[in-house]
């Protein structure tokens, strides 16, 4: 029977007296606490959200999706036996502009019958909504705005008159169909027959929502599966995933990715801080031993130091978390006007506790682990330890074992047991060769210190004689500012992912859905207007492999990608945003094709290859003569396939355009088009560009939140160890200055010190995370440029060196105790 | 276990210890025998290197004989398992070391009484009164409530001291306890020790090179040649 008031006593004061070496792993064990805590209340909270609104969402239970109108037929067999309809609604969608005398507007517009909506509703000003007669429409407050109209005022759409029966001031499913920069505007289907535009000349998207009742999972997947077999897009509510779900991804993915940092950077400030505690409190635990405490004792007693701390970060951490958690839930109301549902406490602060407890454990077994080692001997032979390689494998042995509950956390956030093995096993990986390359790194230098001066020399020696704690503190330091590194870089490939400069070539406006004989009359009116034909193709084969029979056999060969409708444009010219790769542009011989670099290794398409096309029931054999680069981000139009004018001019086309115009112009050109030709729709890009800043600045926010923690764990780490170093170098150099040495001279070789590791460290981990962050686009992002070198970067990590070299001055400054009381240095 | 005379407290038979470093081996000693009677003053004396603190550390129980025995009170310490030697470095013998060795975020109080609070079974009153009390008899009273830190060496060795007399064992045992202080200073904590021993009759063992600590002990052993030897005069 252990004496627990022994224990108790002891454990108080030894966190009492020594709090400042419990100051690291506390903001380690507190900040864990809130990352993680904060990330499950947030996604749980969004998932219940989602869940909830998931029909609202997609608009009813199934939703499917079409470009062209489905026979009622087709969706008979796609629904199969096994789903009883309560419900349905059809409606489609097209783009086309809006006018108000001089005021114009795009907009997308709905057709939609009288069970829309099936599920959720649209929320008007001052009213509520009804199908729409044939001379009314619904617009949304955007296009009110442009227009400057008011419910009961008339519109015109198509030359044909419309009254406006009401404001539509939020619709749910906006956040499905992702971030709809257009205006909407909804009316009935006998409205669009007034029109009497030819659905034809239209390009529009045609959805068929359902309400049904409960059927088994089972039954719904084969209705998704006969769906997708029908290349027809479904949507079915809690099943499938889609708009606001997969345009939340790349945060979810760089949150988890964060919280896995915070978690490893947490194990490794505690591993480090509670190595250092115990390395200095070496001879004072000997001392306990030597006069009757028992090994176990000492080990329960340091335990229950660390429980206390555990215990109060996982409350100061929880409760700074729900704090955190209820502001950003404010937050997102007042701007996103979401109402995120609160969520219960205990599972997720059970798990947070459970993960924190496991990274306190797997980080202070193997400290305490080597506590145990300790013979209180040391105090009769002068403080001296031999260490074989039999407890330096023990150590690194006990290490390794006891990291395994943050292999669990890692499973659990990849929700995957391979990834989240591999990614533990290779962080471990890295570390431990970090940790023996700079084993051998000191040694092999020790070995070679008499070629140094005396500065050097010593230095080196130092270096050595700090053994493991001094290969863990370098290795730490490594991973700290990797994990910096990896962060700014991670941050930096995200940053311009998302902003993808634009360019200079970026077009006012786009015009969408041109019939051939209006592109005379176009050009005529507006010659500054640069038109592209599009002429709808299928891919049949490429080198004699039959790409449609490939994909209906779905082994896998064949990607589905290529099984679909391509627009092929011709032209003589290269674009401003192109040039040649490989082969030589359009020579103006029959049937040659220029393909797209990208698309080419995609379909393994070579110089020479014959790609077979089939256009309205034509089959056209091409011979590839030319890869070419296009960057698809300058904003100017983008093609896989271009033909000379000669091959295609026969087929029939529509066509997409693009202008540089002023305000002014643009408003004029955008009437024109409304009123003489009205199934052509027109993109501001003024507007789009708007609309994507904002989105792009709410999502940096975010990533840079979420970047926070880590890097101040990285940063607590860093001067942790500094301080860690500082009190025995600060010995060592006195026992120096007792043989002579100047002040100056140790005060110099710290300093040369601390910002040599710190160097060789940052360029350790620069050249890591430059791997590291390739390794995560390529295959967790997806994304497929990085950015490698980042000015700001740079000049974090000389920051970080001035702020070692000044944290290093300022300590070795303030630290006024006489030589005589520095040679008989107490331990604290 | 072989009968013992009445009154030893300590003996050691055909003791030997032997350090293997890098595959060649050390003999400190071997084949040595010693018997120590309850109440002596024993100073252990010899060339650095020697092997005195070797010699501690096995009666302390800090280390284990190569060969041989150490019997105290006719127990074999060499049998004790690891739990068994730390009540008996609690309950039988006290250390007091070169450097002190007090424990840095304790205040000199609370080292002294650290073995009584180690030991359990003891009322805090009793504990309280013992350590004020042997804080008194070595002249820190006013300053028991400061950290090692604060202290000077002589201080921080009559804490030692105190700390060392506080759980009350009847073997103390001191490595060069006045090695890390002036002679003056020196002398005056070991006159302090030796009377506190005296009044006490406690076995004290020292290991010393100072000829006139050695002196003022009852036998003078010298660590020579591997053995140990009686020495008449010094």
């Amino acid at each position: 029977m252990y004496n627990f008031r022994i224990i108790f006593k002891y454990s108080f004061r030894i966190l009492f007296r020594e709090w400042r070496k419990f100051v690291l792993p506390f903001l380690s064990l507190t900040f864990t606490t809130l990352v993680v805590l904060t990330v499950l209340l947030f996604t749980n909270s969004s998932s219940l959200f989602l869940q909830d609104k998931n029909k609202e969402l997609i608009g009813g239970d199934i939703s499917i999706e079409s470009n062209y109108e489905l026979a009622q037929s087709n969706l008979d067999t796609i629904l199969g036996k096994d789903v009883t309809v309560l419900k349905y609604s059809s409606e489609y969608d097209f783009s086309g502009i809006i006018t108000k005398q001089t005021l114009n507007t795009p907009v997308s517009l709905s057709v939609v019958d009288s069970n829309y909506p099936v599920y959720g509703g649209l929320s008007v000003e001052n009213d509520s909504f009804r199908t729409p007669k044939d001379n009314e429409i619904y617009i949304d407050t955007n296009a009110a705005v442009k227009l400057n109209v008011k419910k009961g005022e008339e519109v015109v759409y198509a030359n044909t008159s419309f009254i406006v029966a009401g404001i539509i001031e939020k619709d749910s499913k906006y956040l499905l169909s992702g971030f709809n920069f257009l205006p909407k505007v909804l009316i009935s289907k006998e409205g669009f027959e007034r029109t009497k535009i030819d659905k034809a000349l239209l390009r529009s998207d045609y959805t068929y929502v359902y309400s049904i009742e409960s059927a088994s999972n089972v039954a719904l997947r084969e209705v998704i599966s006969r769906a997708r077999d029908s290349k027809v897009n479904i949507e079915v509510a809690g099943i499938t995933e889609s708009g606001l779900v997969e345009g939340l991804s790349l945060v979810k993915q760089f949150l988890i990715l964060a919280v896995l940092l915070s978690c490893i950077l947490s194990a490794v400030n505690i591993y480090a801080g509670m190595l250092y505690f115990l390395t200095i409190m070496r001879k004072s635990f000997a001392v306990l031993l030597a006069i009757g405490f028992n090994k176990k004792k000492l080990a329960i007693t340091l335990s229950f130091s660390l429980f206390y701390i555990l215990v109060f970060s996982t409350l100061v951490g929880g409760l700074l978390s729900v704090l955190f958690f209820n502001f950003i839930i404010d937050q997102i109301a007042k701007n996103f006007d979401l109402v995120l549902p609160s969520v219960g406490l205990f599972l997720p602060s059970v798990f947070t506790m459970l993960v924190v407890f496991g990274i306190s454990f797997a980080s202070f077994v193997p400290s305490l682990r080597n506590l145990m080692s300790l013979n209180p001997k040391i105090l009769l032979s002068g403080g001296q330890e031999k260490r074989g390689k039999k407890a330096f494998l023990n150590f690194a042995i006990i290490t390794l074992s006891s990291l395994i509950p943050l292999v669990l956390i890692s499973v659990f956030l990849l929700e995957n047991f391979l990834y989240g093995f591999l990614s533990i096993l290779a962080i471990i990986f890295i570390y431990l060769v970090l940790a023996i390359v700079f084993y051998y790194l000191i040694l092999f230098i020790y070995k070679k210190r008499n070629k140094f001066r005396f500065l050097f020399r010593s230095l080196i020696a130092y270096k050595f004689s700090d053994g493991l704690f001094g290969v863990v503190s370098l290795t730490s330091l490594y991973v700290a500012l990797t994990s910096l590194c990896l962060l700014i870089l991670l941050q930096s490939t995200l940053t311009n992912f998302i902003k993808a400069d634009l360019g200079d070539r970026l077009p006012s406006i786009y015009i969408i859905d041109i019939q051939k004989s209006q592109t005379e009359a176009i050009k005529e009116n507006f010659k500054e207007v640069t038109l592209f034909p599009n002429v709808g193709a299928r891919i049949l084969s490429i080198d004699n492999l039959d790409i449609q029979k490939a994909i209906a056999l779905s082994d896998g060969s064949v990607s589905r990608e290529f099984g679909r409708e391509y627009n092929l444009t011709y032209r003589s010219e290269l674009l401003a945003n192109e040039k040649i790769a490989k082969g030589d542009w359009l020579k103006g011989q029959t049937n040659e094709v220029s393909v797209e670099k990208e698309f080419a290794n995609r379909a393994n398409i070579k110089l020479g290859s014959v790609v077979v096309f089939s256009v309205s029931g034509f089959e056209i054999k091409s011979t590839v003569t030319s890869i070419r680069e296009s960057d698809s981000r300058s904003g100017l139009p983008f093609f896989y396939f271009v033909f000379n004018p000669t091959d295609l001019e026969k087929y029939p086309a529509t066509f997409f355009g693009y202008t540089y115009l002023d305000d002014e112009d643009k408003n004029k050109f955008t009437n024109y088009l409304a009123q003489n030709f009205p199934n052509i729709s027109t993109v501001d890009t003024k507007e789009v560009s708007n609309f994507a800043e904002n989105l792009i600045g709410g999502l940096l926010i975010i990533i840079y939140i979420i970047s926070l923690p880590p890097l101040i764990l990285a940063s607590f780490l860093i001067i942790t160890l500094i301080i860690s170093s500082f009190a025995g170098r600060r010995k060592q150099g006195a026992q120096l200055m007792a043989l002579g040495a100047r002040n100056n001279f140790i005060e110099k070789s710290y300093y040369i010190e601390t910002v040599s590791t710190t160097l060789l460290s940052g360029v350790l981990g620069y050249f890591t995370a430059i791997l590291a962050t390739l390794f995560i686009t390529k295959y967790f992002f997806k994304i497929k440029s990085m950015v490698f070198y980042d000015i700001e970067l740079i000049v974090t990590i000389c920051f970080i060196i001035l702020f070692v070299l000044i944290l290093a001055r300022v300590l070795w400054r303030s630290d006024k105790k006489p030589l005589r009381e520095l040679l008989s240095y107490e331990e604290h | 276990m072989s009968a013992m005379q009445k009154d030893t407290i300590i003996k050691i038979k055909n003791l030997k210890k032997e350090f293997i470093d890098n595959g060649s081996s050390l003999v400190i000693f071997e084949n040595t025998n010693l018997e120590i009677k309850n109440g002596e003053k024993i100073a252990i004396i010899g060339a650095s290197g020697s092997g005195k603190s070797t010699l501690l550390s096995l009666l302390a129980g800090l280390d284990k004989p190569t060969e041989g025995e150490i019997f105290v009170k006719e127990v074999s310490i060499n049998d004790l398992s690891e739990k068994e030697l730390s009540d008996y470095r609690n309950r039988e013998v006290s250390i007091i070391f070169q450097s002190f060795e007090l424990i840095g975020p304790f205040t000199a109080h609370e080292n002294v009484r650290a073995p009584l609070d180690i030991r359990g079974n003891i009322s805090d009153t009793d504990i309280e009164n013992t350590t004020n009390t042997l804080l008194e008899e070595v002249g820190l009273d006013g300053r028991k409530h400061s950290f090692p830190s604060t202290l000077s060496g002589g201080e921080k060795q009559r804490v030692a001291i105190a700390r060392a007399l506080a759980s009350n064992t009847d073997i103390i045992l001191a490595d060069e306890p006045t090695g890390s202080l002036d002679r003056k200073t020196g002398e005056m904590v070991f006159d302090l020790l030796l009377r506190e021993v005296d009044k006490r009759s406690k076995t004290l063992i020292v290991i010393t090179h100072d000829i006139n600590i050695a002196q003022k002990m009852d036998r003078i052993i010298e660590l020579k040649d591997k053995n140990l030897q009686e020495k008449t005069s010094v």
